[in-house]
């Protein structure tokens, strides 16, 4: 297992732009991106619910219409323009409709499958979800 | 508003619990059938923890971590030991408390019943309003209240159809009723005294030992039903 900590090769292909590696830094956006290319297009409203159970809710805290507000405002003023500028989405403002890149480099599609085995996964199942992070 | 209106009207306030987890849960599906939720999933990727969004008409209400609800529904839908551990807990308890609206039987009734009382018991002060349906039905609690009575400054009154005679039982008021709402519905309301404990369970016998209603830590919805008992019942009190 541990040969899969180390990157594959195309993970430091220099041609991926740096701005990628900027979008991909923040929990946020990344999840943006991993839901938008699982599931397609969605709006703004729905990924700011859907970021907020994700990544605020955990094992004590309950995500709150403040926190789904915050993210809301911080997808439209910083992650949806960081995202467009490293041409992972594309974001229609006037239906509000984020969409996943149509197409994506061989190289950043291997490093956003490589990012993805290091947030703590659940896997899928037949009957349900296997919990493999379970403590 | 009476209590009969007031069980109608959260009904209608029917929420929605969103499951977002990369394969369906029927499992959990299955834990709300007899509670008035509508249960949907959404596919997320298999990356991270599932959840589950709380929402409303007025939309989103709320998001907890697919274990912590898993956890809770450990069942049945209780919280262990009258006392949430920590703020981040009772958060979680709310967002869902206001989900439990149930068809509920007698045994979970009488459960939901002592809870309230032993709350109210453990403040020590406040006002506790209980309907018995008829007063007959208290005599398997006269000794409770009569510790009220003895051992808390809790103002505690007592409603029920006229069909047995209760002894006098000091800061215990009896209201006899020929009320409709008061032969039909279940209920106890607490206003939490100068604590935020209020709560109040309210329920509706739709047919023989079959009722719908529900439990609330809303302040709104409690102090509503205490606001229409004395408003209504409060000038009969020691008739």
């Amino acid at each position: 297992m541990t040969d899969d900590l180390w990157p594959p090769e195309e993970v430091l292909d220099p041609a991926i732009p740096d701005e990628v590696f900027l979008a991909l830094a923040d929990p946020y956006r990344r999840f943006a991106v991993y839901y938008l290319r699982d599931q397609g297009p969605a709006s703004v409203e729905d990924l700011a619910t859907l970021l907020s159970g994700w990544l605020v809710a955990d094992e004590t805290e309950a995500a709150t219409q403040t926190d789904r507000e915050n993210v809301l405002g911080s997808l439209r003023a910083v992650h949806l323009p960081k995202l467009e500028a490293a041409t992972l989405v594309t974001y229609d403002r006037d239906d509000g409709v984020v969409s996943p890149a149509n197409s994506l480099t061989q190289s950043v599609d291997t490093l956003l499958a490589w990012t993805q085995t290091f947030e703590g996964a659940e896997t899928r199942t037949e009957s349900g979800v296997d919990n493999n992070s379970h403590t | 508003m009476g209590l009969i209106e007031t069980i109608a009207n959260v009904e209608r306030q029917r929420k929605t619990l969103t499951v977002y987890a990369p394969s369906e849960r029927p499992d959990l599906a299955g834990q709300f059938r007899t509670r008035n939720v509508t249960v949907e999933y959404e596919p997320i990727p298999p990356v991270g923890q599932g959840f589950v969004v709380v929402s409303d008409a007025a939309g989103f209400e709320g998001a907890v971590s697919l274990r912590v609800l898993e956890r809770l529904l450990e069942p049945p839908i209780r919280r262990p030991g009258g006392t949430p551990p920590d703020d981040g807990f009772r958060n979680v308890f709310e967002l869902l408390d206001d989900t439990v609206f149930a068809s509920l039987d007698r045994r979970q009734l009488l459960a939901t019943s002592r809870e309230i009382e032993d709350r109210a018991w453990r403040v020590g002060h406040g006002e506790l309003h209980v309907g018995f349906q008829s007063l007959s039905a208290m005599r398997a609690q006269l000794r409770i209240y009569r510790y009220f009575g003895e051992e808390t400054d809790v103002d505690v009154h007592l409603y029920g159809r006229d069909d047995w005679d209760p002894p006098d039982l000091p800061g215990v008021t009896v209201h006899r009723e020929t009320a409709d709402e008061i032969g039909r519905v279940w209920f106890l309301a607490f206003d939490g005294g100068e604590t935020d404990n209020e709560n109040a369970l309210l329920a509706e016998e739709r047919s023989p030992d079959t009722y719908a209603g529900f439990w609330t830590y809303d302040a709104g919805i409690v102090e509503g039903v205490l606001d229409h008992l004395r408003a209504t019942y409060g000038r009969e009190a020691d008739a």
